[in-house]
């Protein structure tokens, strides 16, 4: 016998999402979610935006890592609300995990902004929605330009796109007009914005006016 | 290895229809169908291995599992052309037709389509002395 059955297969944690999202509209919460290669840079940059938030919004931090708390630590250090996910072996965070990760943070005052740092990879995070509002996907000049081409489902999905350490471009083989072609052939609305995190860090202060628009306005 | 979590998400399903479904036959799942688009990054071998895994001990136990790959499409912006793209493909930056600039939609299916389901008098078939 057979029987429609006409169901999403991940429909638990779509569900899981959908409460996520609502919970963290009540407490103010924006949310983004941090998804690249290992190694792209995903600590450097969040920890690099935290620094430079307008006053008022509160940085919170969820880092996913198989094993370690060696990112959360670096995260502590600096002074910033943080709580570890370790998933012994699975290669993304679910919206369930990340819900209990939230509830052990601290409540904002006003307004915040939490990270969710994903697993280091470019494949599996991508199918799993953890109710965030933005999805952030970094590509790191060291990777090469090819990564949009090997990887579209990730870099399909990302509302934006960083490309990080391009203070190596010139020291490795990476053409950025090949990168954008590569990116606007699998998402064509995303914008692209060129950071690097060391030294004579640039390019923050345009992504973070992207990312909380009417805060950096304020000036808050 | 998300394929543990999708497996999962599909036994879930089919478990749910058949507790749900009022003519659901005996209950015993024989196979069941999977849509998956190119860009879901379904790796068939071992999604069928957590799958015989998951199913043990359940009414799924011993069922196959079909996975239908749906194609994503590139289209080119400039002329409309319209090729195919399947998992492990290029994603050609230039329309074979034109020269002009493609963009890849879809293939982010992923659904549980169908499964079968022994009748309800299957299991006294063939049985000796039954």
């Amino acid at each position: 016998m057979l029987i429609p059955v006409r169901k999403a297969v991940l429909a638990h944690n779509d569900a899981e999402a959908a409460q996520n999202a609502r919970l963290f509209e009540e407490r103010h919460v924006r949310v983004v979610n941090v998804m690249a290669s290992p190694g792209a840079g995903k600590t450097s940059l969040i920890l690099a935006l935290t620094r430079r938030l307008p006053a008022g919004l509160q940085p919170l931090v969820i880092e996913g890592d198989v094993a370690s708390s060696i990112d959360t630590e670096k995260v502590a250090a600096a002074g910033i609300p943080v709580h570890q996910i370790n998933t012994d072996g699975d290669c993304h965070l679910d919206a369930g995990a990340v819900r209990k990760a939230f509830e052990a943070l601290p409540a904002v005052k006003s307004h915040g902004l939490l990270f969710i740092e994903n697993i280091g990879n470019l494949i599996c995070p991508a199918e799993f929605d953890l109710g965030e509002d933005l999805r952030l996907v970094i590509a790191s000049v060291p990777e090469g330009d090819d990564k949009p081409r090997k990887y579209p489902a990730m870099f399909a999905l990302a509302d934006v796109i960083v490309l990080n350490k391009t203070d190596l471009i010139g020291f490795v083989d990476f053409e950025r007009d090949r990168f954008l072609a590569g990116v606007r052939a699998v998402n064509d609305k995303a914008p692209v914005f060129d950071v690097s995190c060391r030294g004579k860090a640039s390019g923050l202060e345009a992504l973070i006016a992207w990312l909380a628009p009417e805060k950096a306005e304020q000036g808050l | 290895m998300h394929e543990a979590a999708i497996a999962k998400g599909i036994l879930d399903a089919v478990l749910a229809a058949v507790a749900a479904g009022p003519s659901t036959g005996n209950g015993r799942i024989t196979r069941v169908t999977v849509v998956a688009g190119a860009l879901a990054g379904i790796v068939g071998e071992s999604l069928d291995l957590f799958w015989s895994e998951l199913c043990r001990k359940t009414a799924a136990d011993g069922s196959i599992l079909c996975l239908k790959i749906l194609p994503a499409i590139l289209l080119c912006r400039s002329c409309g052309n319209r090729k195919e793209h399947r998992p492990g493909m290029t994603v050609e930056l230039e329309c074979a037709s034109c020269g002009g600039p493609n963009r890849l939609e879809g293939g982010r299916e992923l659904y549980v389509e169908s499964m079968e389901v022994e009748d309800a008098d299957s299991g006294q078939k063939g049985r000796p002395g039954s």
